[in-house]
């Protein structure tokens, strides 16, 4: 048993067992994991709405709204606080006035502010007369016709003539392209994700609207493709900008944009 | 009291549901945050306003001193006109008039709301994957 030989033979006995036993255990986890798909990368990806995550937000013009009238009404309930305090302050040096309380004075100002509403409107009605031609209908009001006959003759020449909307819109959505383009050129034509800091955050505002933002189909690359990457919110009414992964810009209509959207998505 | 706070309670509740009441408490603060940013100074329009602020000021007070003179001739008790009440009767008058402004710009925002083809609501829906 002392035998080197034979000593050979035991370890090279229990080597081959080790060995078995390696190749086993690598035969028994390779079909383990392939028999378990955790991971399936075969084809494309599939997928649908969730419809008990379906619910109503509220879009930007909407938020915007809704922000708007909350300062206007704190500003009415502030005037309404100052002129009941203003009211009784004089109230105590003139004892005929009657004391204000805080429901009285918003009264009187919203019914001053009604008053001043209709003497607005009729000052505008008679603008609207006193400049014949300068105006088309639009709903109960008017709004300034486009031509250039129809300005009125008391007009004085602009200096700095406001360029078109649609125009510095259109640049907007230029200068964001030029930056999305500029980190794809980096990045492998890899677009960032969402807010990247690599983009400034003053190129996502859309123009005109102070705190709009451009709508952005994260997570996908420069191509021929013509889908939609990069489109305004519905805040300068139903004809929109878009920016398409080809690199063209258009001017299109929210019902379109949805439908492209719906198409590709996501 | 007690069914005043129940009415106010139910006004509350019915707003809640049709409109975004936390946005409509607080918004205002975004909207400043947003719109303080955008307004800018111009010298020749502030100096002119203080020069016309400061001739009104004067106009009414002396007006207030007349009115207080031609009292005091009837009744002795009614002591001067102060600078203060000139003041305090010009504070009502600019307040009432941003209280208009107010009333304006909340009657043209609630106006676009009811008219805009603008949704203020819009649909959302979480997509999941099929597998």
């Amino acid at each position: 048993m002392r035998c080197p030989v034979f000593r050979i033979h035991v370890r090279t006995m229990r080597s081959q067992r080790s060995l078995f036993r390696l190749a086993f255990l690598a035969f028994a986890m390779s079909l383990y994991y392939s028999a378990w798909p955790v991971f399936v990368i075969a084809g494309m990806p599939s997928f649908s709405p969730d419809e008990s995550t379906r619910h109503l937000v509220l879009s930007d013009v909407g938020r915007l709204r809704y922000e708007a009238i909350s300062f206007f009404l704190v500003m009415l309930l502030l005037s309404a606080l100052t002129v009941r305090w203003l009211w009784n302050y004089l109230s105590r040096s003139f004892p005929a006035l009657p004391r204000l309380s805080f429901m009285k004075s918003l009264g009187v100002v919203m019914t001053w502010g009604l008053l001043v509403l209709v003497v607005l409107t009729m000052i505008a009605a008679t603008r609207e007369l006193m400049t014949p031609g300068s105006w088309k209908k639009q709903g109960l009001l008017y709004t300034l016709t486009n031509s250039q006959a129809a300005r009125p003759i008391a007009q004085e020449p602009r200096k700095d003539a406001i360029p078109d909307l649609n125009e510095v819109r259109r640049r907007g959505i230029e200068e964001l392209k030029d930056a999305l383009w500029k980190y794809a050129a980096q990045h492998k034509g890899d677009l960032p994700p969402a807010d990247h800091p690599a983009i400034p955050g003053r190129l996502w505002e859309v123009a005109g609207i102070v705190g709009a933002r451009y709508r952005y189909v994260a997570g996908l690359a420069l191509s021929e493709d013509a889908r939609i990457v990069v489109f305004e919110p519905a805040v300068h009414g139903d004809e929109r900008f878009i920016l398409r992964l080809n690199g063209r810009i258009e001017r299109i209509s929210s019902d379109r944009i949805r439908e492209e959207l719906q198409q590709v998505t996501p | 009291m007690i069914k005043k706070l129940l009415a106010a309670a139910t006004v509350i509740l019915a707003l809640g549901f049709l409109i975004d009441l936390p946005l409509l408490a607080f918004g205002w603060i975004r909207f400043l945050a947003r719109n303080l940013g955008q307004v800018s100074m111009h010298p020749a329009s502030l100096i002119t306003g203080a020069i016309f602020v400061a001739l009104l000021i004067a106009a009414v007070h002396g007006c207030g001193r007349s009115y207080g003179r031609a009292v005091a001739a009837k009744s002795a008790a009614v002591p001067r006109w102060r600078f203060r009440w000139t003041l305090a009767v010009l504070g009502v008058v600019v307040v009432t008039f941003v209280s208009g402004l107010s009333t304006i710009g909340l009657a043209r925002h609630l106006g676009w709301m009811l008219s805009s083809t603008d949704p203020s609501y819009q649909e959302t829906v979480e997509y999941k994957d099929k597998d």
